[in-house]
């Protein structure tokens, strides 16, 4: 009986490696994906101290692509993507889950991304896809210190795509080898506001403080710290990503 | 019938028709120098005069002993069957006289098996066959030496003779050639139920057939490892008229086998290789011939009706009297189609007429099909496992709910073949074509944007293809009269040479847009172009036989295509660019596509060949993927195939084949362009068994495994999208089952008698399992098993059938794909590859009534 059983198991062993081995070379991968900031808030500018209370950012969806450039163009088909849009506070330097990394494994050597705001090619504008910040991509508020008088200010960014089905952020270059055992890994986008808010004009808040008579001003679309800010999430200074252990 | 019945008592024994004399009884091969009785002269037998009202045209079967002096001492039917046929057969045979068969030179008795056709008494005055004059018997003896035999030692019976081949040169010069040369008969076509062609070729060892886009496209067909799609790597003709479309839009080498009525077919011929110098373009996996007769002569109407609405109506007029190859028959069909979006129309009429006898045989061949059918299109697996769509639904999209296909087509060929002597033969061909299709089909949903304004997106990717073609050919070929010089050891020599010409013209027109659903308005223009190809072949063939045992056949062929491309497209300005040219790029290309077939085969006993074969085949490319003067842009084939056949009488017929194949670049389906991209060179290698078996005569049955490892063997090109696209040595290649089985059982036999007529019945039970299919991105679709059951009745002129489909109602994907697709606008789009499938059909029964009239 055993002999027959043993038969048996090598028939249907075979009959597996007949029918089950053929594969086209690639592999699921699915990873967690986390947010962090550097816990920096202060950062001085032409003697000005800059003071960040809050960084509200939202991030998502990420389309992880082969090609060099990601764009709407070159990346019809991406090998991973993040759908999940989240809300995080982006001055915290403690890791925050954003949601899940879902692909194919091979190499990344792009991603395109948005902030929160999609214009999505069946829509006439973009849009909101996470209210959760009423709407915006970002919303930052702090204050500015010069020479003893300390203004406050907020910020509330709408990073929104130039083109039905364009991303926001296109071309972020970020190369990685993605393969199944990075499913036991974790993702971690890391941003900066600091770095971003570094950019508004001081001078231009103080301006803006002495015209309204108030120690608080509301930097709107059309001053150039926010162009500044807007210009740092989506070109020059957007984030950066890194693998690594599951915080 | 006045004229029927007056007409002179004369039959017509027709024996190179027949002749397929096999058998089974002879010993160990011995080394002898052996030849077989060969007839010299073959009188008509008289057909019995109590079977003139039903006219019928049995084949009686008889084993005759043929003596040292050439007479017929001995004959007796095989098997009884009817008794006034079987003793004017023998009373026929026994009269014959034969050349002897000889061991060493010298006469010896032997047993031979042959074949006597009667045909009624018919016009045949005005059609005389081979046998009416003394000097028309002379092609019919010469050629009784190229069969293959054997003679066995003397005993009290006389040596027994065992002959294989025909004595019709032209049949013989299509006689199977590897191991993986396959004739499916009509006893393994009528065994189950077959909605289509595509049905009839699933017969075929190794070929799984699916209609995942609808009956009003084309069928898919995966063959030895190769997804061919909707003929590509298939050369698909119908009695030698080709069906295969070069540069269609929707695939190259397109070919719809809605235009053959199944009911026709009474025999397939694959050739699962390239290893015969007639195979031309497309010949990658092989060859598939089918090959239209009506045996069972007179006016036949069946009406069909079954599942999901489906009517099916048949008229079929083959004449008494006319050769099985004469009739006329229409279908028409009606199916409001499973599930959703799968309704529609087709017709077809098949028509074609033989006539001349002796040396000169003519045949012309008509055909014409439409269609209009609804498309389902393919559904996303996700959508199915969360319920938003059913798996037999199409999507609730107004772009999904306009799918269709839509085709027609209209064929017609002319050949004579020139019967010479010493089994010599010319042939001429000449045909025309006219073929039209156009496609409604969203594979993706919502991802396109128009190149023609950018602004305007998101209206849905409603593909609309359109390809318009006239296409005229030729044939023309001629094998020389046996030629035998000298003896080898002994054996002596025989060799045909045949050369042979092919040629075609194809004058296409075709466009693709991107249409609104909604408003009726194309929104993108992606492809319009006229292609003006032709193809002109040239091959040379040797069958040269050593002696009894030995035979080797092959030579060489050449095609010369040439490509004149006006794309109205090429260099398109989109319109926000400011213009500087006129848009369009015409050029023109040419090259030469050439290599060998060889096969050698060797028989040491009757029932027992083994073979080898190589050979190169090609396949022509899509003309608008060429650029100006590209002068090699042809994917080469190189095949091999070694093999044993078996052959034990009726009782069985067994083939193992071992093959191996490289292509030197691999295509598959794009679904975002609704047509084919380049993924790079492949191989396979594989095993194919076949047996098929008639223990009894009610009872036949057939097998084929097919097992095949297919395989990537370079990274795909590289590209800005994907500049190193991830490669794994050995990586199989997408959509391609490992292995496909199929079997069939049928029995079929007098029950009993009613009213002086007998009553007939049958059953066949059909199987088809499909293994697991690798899919690109590292998926993989499910394996699933089909099974099919025909019963039927039938007495004095009418007929009950019973057909079902799918009798385990296996929810299975008839095809599966991984692409980038997106049916929720209103959602962030997913860009990750994901499955798509295309339902096959659910359980479905079909009832049809038959009429038969004389």
């Amino acid at each position: 009986m055993s002999r027959r059983r043993s038969w048996m198991a090598l028939l249907l062993a075979v009959l597996a490696w007949a029918l089950g081995c053929e594969q086209t070379g690639r592999s699921h991968v699915l990873a967690p994906v986390y947010a962090a900031g550097t816990g920096v808030r202060d950062v001085s500018q032409n003697g000005d101290t800059i003071h960040v209370d809050r960084a509200q950012v939202v991030f998502g969806p990420a389309y992880f692509c082969a090609t060099s450039s990601a764009d709407r163009d070159l990346c019809p088909t991406a090998l991973a993507e993040v759908l999940d849009v989240s809300e995080f506070d982006a001055l915290s330097a403690t890791p925050t889950p954003i949601g899940t990394l879902r692909g194919t494994s091979g190499t990344y050597r792009s991603l395109m991304f948005d902030w929160g705001i999609s214009w999505l090619l069946s829509a006439s504008r973009p849009e909101s896809t996470l209210p959760a910040l009423g709407g915006h991509s970002a919303v930052f508020s702090g204050s500015v210190t010069r020479a003893g008088r300390v203004v406050s200010w907020s910020l509330s960014i709408d990073a929104s795509p130039a083109e039905a089905g364009r991303p926001a952020v296109a071309g972020v270059r970020e190369t990685h080898a993605l393969e199944p055992a990075d499913a036991s890994r974790a993702l971690v986008m890391t941003v900066d506001p600091v770095d971003w808010i570094s950019r508004v004009d001081t001078n231009e808040i103080f301006s803006a403080a002495d015209v309204a008579g108030a120690e608080s001003v509301v930097l709107g679309p059309e001053t150039t710290s926010y162009q500044a800010v807007l210009i740092a999430m989506t070109s020059s200074a957007p984030p950066t990503f890194e693998w690594g252990t599951r915080p | 019938m006045l004229r029927y019945k007056r007409a002179v008592l004369r039959v017509r024994h027709e024996i190179g028709w027949f002749l397929a004399v096999v058998v089974a009884f002879s010993g160990l091969p011995r080394a002898d120098a052996q030849t077989a009785p060969s007839v010299i002269s073959a009188r008509e037998p008289a057909y019995p005069t109590d079977e003139l009202e039903r006219a019928n045209e049995p084949v009686v079967i008889l084993h005759a002993t043929v003596e040292v002096d050439g007479t017929v001492s001995d004959a007796h039917t095989e098997e009884a069957g009817n008794p006034s046929f079987d003793a004017a057969a023998v009373e026929c045979v026994r009269a014959w006289i034969f050349s002897p068969a000889t061991r060493d030179g010298r006469p010896v008795r032997a047993r031979v098996r042959v074949a006597v056709h009667f045909h009624a008494p018919v016009a045949r005055e005005a059609a005389p066959t081979p046998m009416d004059d003394a000097a028309s018997h002379e092609p019919h003896i010469a050629s009784h030496p190229e069969n293959s035999e054997d003679v066995a030692s003397d005993g009290d019976d006389g040596d027994r003779f065992a002959a294989e081949g025909s004595v019709d040169p032209i049949a013989d010069s299509r006689a199977a050639r590897s191991s993986s040369d396959y004739e499916i008969d009509e006893a393994q076509l009528r065994a189950t139920p077959a909605r289509d062609a595509g049905d009839v070729l699933s017969r075929a060892p190794g070929v799984y057939v699916a209609r995942g886009e609808g009956d009003g496209v084309a069928h898919s067909i995966f063959l030895r490892g190769f997804d061919a799609e909707h003929g590509q790597d298939i050369e698909l003709s119908v009695n030698g008229l080709p069906i295969n479309q070069p540069s269609h839009i929707h695939g190259q080498g397109y070919a719809d086998l809605g235009i053959i009525i199944p009911e026709l077919v009474s025999s397939v011929h694959v050739t699962e290789g390239v290893y015969d110098p007639h195979q031309g373009d497309f010949a990658v996996a092989g060859s598939v011939d089918f090959r239209l007769a009506v045996t069972d002569r007179g006016i036949r109407s069946r009406s069909s009706y079954g599942s999901f609405g489906t009517f099916r109506q048949l008229l079929v007029f083959a004449p008494q009297g006319e050769r099985d190859g004469s009739f006329a028959a229409a279908s028409f069909r009606h199916s409001d189609g499973f599930g959703s979006q799968r309704g529609g129309e087709s017709g077809t009429a098949n028509v074609q007429w033989e006539f001349g006898d002796g040396r000169t045989r003519s045949r012309v061949f008509a055909a014409l099909y439409g269609a209009r059918f609804h498309l389902a299109g393919v559904l996303r697996r996700d959508d199915v496992a969360t319920g938003n769509v059913g798996f037999f639904d199409a999507h609730r999209d107004p772009s999904a709910l306009l799918q269709s296909a839509f085709a027609a087509r209209a064929m017609l060929g002319a050949f004579v073949d020139l019967l010479g002597e010493r089994g010599s033969f010319a042939q001429l061909g000449v045909w025309a074509q006219y073929n039209d299709f156009r496609l409604q089909a969203n594979y993706t949903g919502y991802t396109e944007i128009s190149r023609v304004d950018p602004s305007w997106r998101g209206r849905g990717d409603l593909i609309e293809q359109s390809n318009e073609a006239g296409s005229f050919g030729f044939l023309a070929r001629y094998r020389s009269e046996r030629w035998n010089p000298f003896s080898i050891l002994g054996a002596p020599l025989g060799a045909h040479v045949e050369v042979g010409l092919t040629g075609r013209i194809d004058l296409t027109s075709q466009r693709q847009n991107l249409l609104d659903a909604t408003n009726n308005q194309t929104w993108d223009e992606r492809v319009r172009a006229s292609i003006r190809s032709s193809d002109v072949g040239a091959y040379a063939d040797l069958d040269l036989r050593l002696g009894t045992y030995v035979r080797i056949r092959g030579g060489a062929r050449a095609d010369l295509l040439y490509f004149d491309v006006d794309d109205a497209l090429g260099n398109f300005t989109p319109r926000f660019r400011r213009e500087s040219f006129i848009p369009g790029y015409r050029r023109s290309a040419m090259g030469l596509a050439a290599g060998p077939r060889a096969t050698l085969e060797v028989s040491p006993a009757p029932w027992l060949t083994l073979n080898a074969s190589y050979g190169q085949g090609y396949r022509s490319p899509q003309a608008r993927t060429l650029s100006d003067g590209e002068t090699a842009p042809y994917t080469k084939v190189h095949s091999g195939d070694l093999g044993i056949r078996f052959q034990l009488g009726d009782l069985l017929h067994a083939s193992v084949a071992g093959f191996y194949t490289t292509l030197s670049g691999d295509v598959a389906f794009d679904p975002g362009e609704g047509s084919l991209r380049y993924l790079g060179p492949s191989s396979r290698v594989g095993a194919a068994l076949s047996l098929r078996s008639q223990p009894v005569r009610w009872l036949t049955g057939s097998l084929s495994i097919t097992y095949v490892h297919a395989t990537l063997d370079a990274p795909p090109l590289s590209s800005a999208e994907d500049p190193s696209p991830p490669y794994r040595s050995g990586e199989a290649l997408p959509y391609v089952p490992p292995l496909v089985l199929r079997a069939d059982v049928s029995a079929r036999d007098r029950l009993t008698d009613l009213e002086g007529s007998a009553v007939t019945g049958h059953l066949g039970v059909g199987v088809t399992a499909v293994s697991n299919r690798p899919l690109p991105y590292g998926e993989s679709s499910a394996a699933f098993g089909l099974f099919d059951v025909s019963a039927g009745i039938a007495w004095s002129a009418l007929s009950l059938d019973v057909d079902v489909l799918n009798l385990t109602d296996a929810h299975y994907a008839a095809m599966e794909y991984a692409y980038t697709s997106n049916w929720s606008p209103t959602e962030i789009p997913s860009r990750v590859p994901a499955r798509h499938f295309a339902a096959g059909a659910p359980f479905s029964m079909m009832v049809s009534l038959g009429v038969k009239l004389p």
